[in-house]
């Protein structure tokens, strides 16, 4: 049996991590932020969606580099971006209050990635865009299929 | 396919592996902000460049650079797939 999923699918499997941040943050905060065990936890779930945008990235960059389809491409790119998104809405609410437990990097990450995907998205938009156009033959080399 | 059914263009073979391989190097990379990432991306712009003054807008002066980058992505994205 083969299993086919989509990139939007994959990439749920990531999305609870946000809210998961989201809601030790809102259980720590009646301790101090200085406390060592808040910073702890925190930091515990800071790995846990590092590591989660990371892996989404790795494999958005696999569902790309083998798709044909520049509108799927536009897709994943854009789901990947919106992922980075809702997770720096989060961040920035609390890399203020646990500044040394990783926050403000994984901020930064998140950042890099999100501008990095709307990149992609743009200039995977603009193919799309091209396909129509026809270039003038002894351009480029033909059969385009024999490259 | 025999060799005699291809036929080579402004832009040959050779150029689209060369710039695949530094396509390869920016959009696929797993930590895009890596400098080796932003090399590469900054070659592959200036072979585009390059390619089109020297030897695509002198024998098509129709094409527009924007319209060729764009199918040099496409070209390098369908090579990175067979290769």
């Amino acid at each position: 049996m083969s299993l086919c999923l989509s990139f939007a699918e994959i990439i749920e499997g990531g999305k609870p991590q946000i809210a998961h941040l989201e809601d030790v943050a809102q259980s720590l905060s009646s301790l101090p932020a200085e406390d060592p065990k808040a910073c702890e936890a925190f930091s515990r779930e800071i790995r846990l969606l590092e590591s989660a945008l990371t892996h989404s990235y790795t494999l958005a960059v696999s569902v790309v580099r083998r798709t044909e389809d520049l509108r799927e491409i536009a897709e994943t790119w854009k789901e990947m971006e919106s992922f980075c998104t809702n997770s720096l809405a989060v961040l920035k609410k609390w890399k203020d209050r646990y500044p040394n437990c990783g926050t403000p990097e994984l901020f930064d990450l998140a950042l890099d990635y999100k501008l990095a995907c709307a990149k992609r998205y743009s200039n995977s938009v603009e193919e799309i865009a091209c396909l129509t156009l026809t270039f003038p033959k002894g351009l480029f080399p033909e059969p385009i299929s024999h490259l | 396919m025999p060799d005699s059914d291809f036929s080579e263009g402004s832009v040959s073979r050779a150029d689209i592996a060369s710039l695949a391989e530094l396509f390869d190097r920016f959009e696929f990379a797993l930590n895009p902000v890596l400098q080796d990432a932003k090399i590469a991306e900054a070659e592959f712009e200036d072979e585009i460049a390059a390619l089109y003054s020297g030897r695509v807008k002198p024998a098509h002066p129709e094409v527009e650079f924007s319209h060729f980058r764009l199918k040099i992505r496409s070209l390098c994205r369908a090579y990175l797939r067979k290769n």
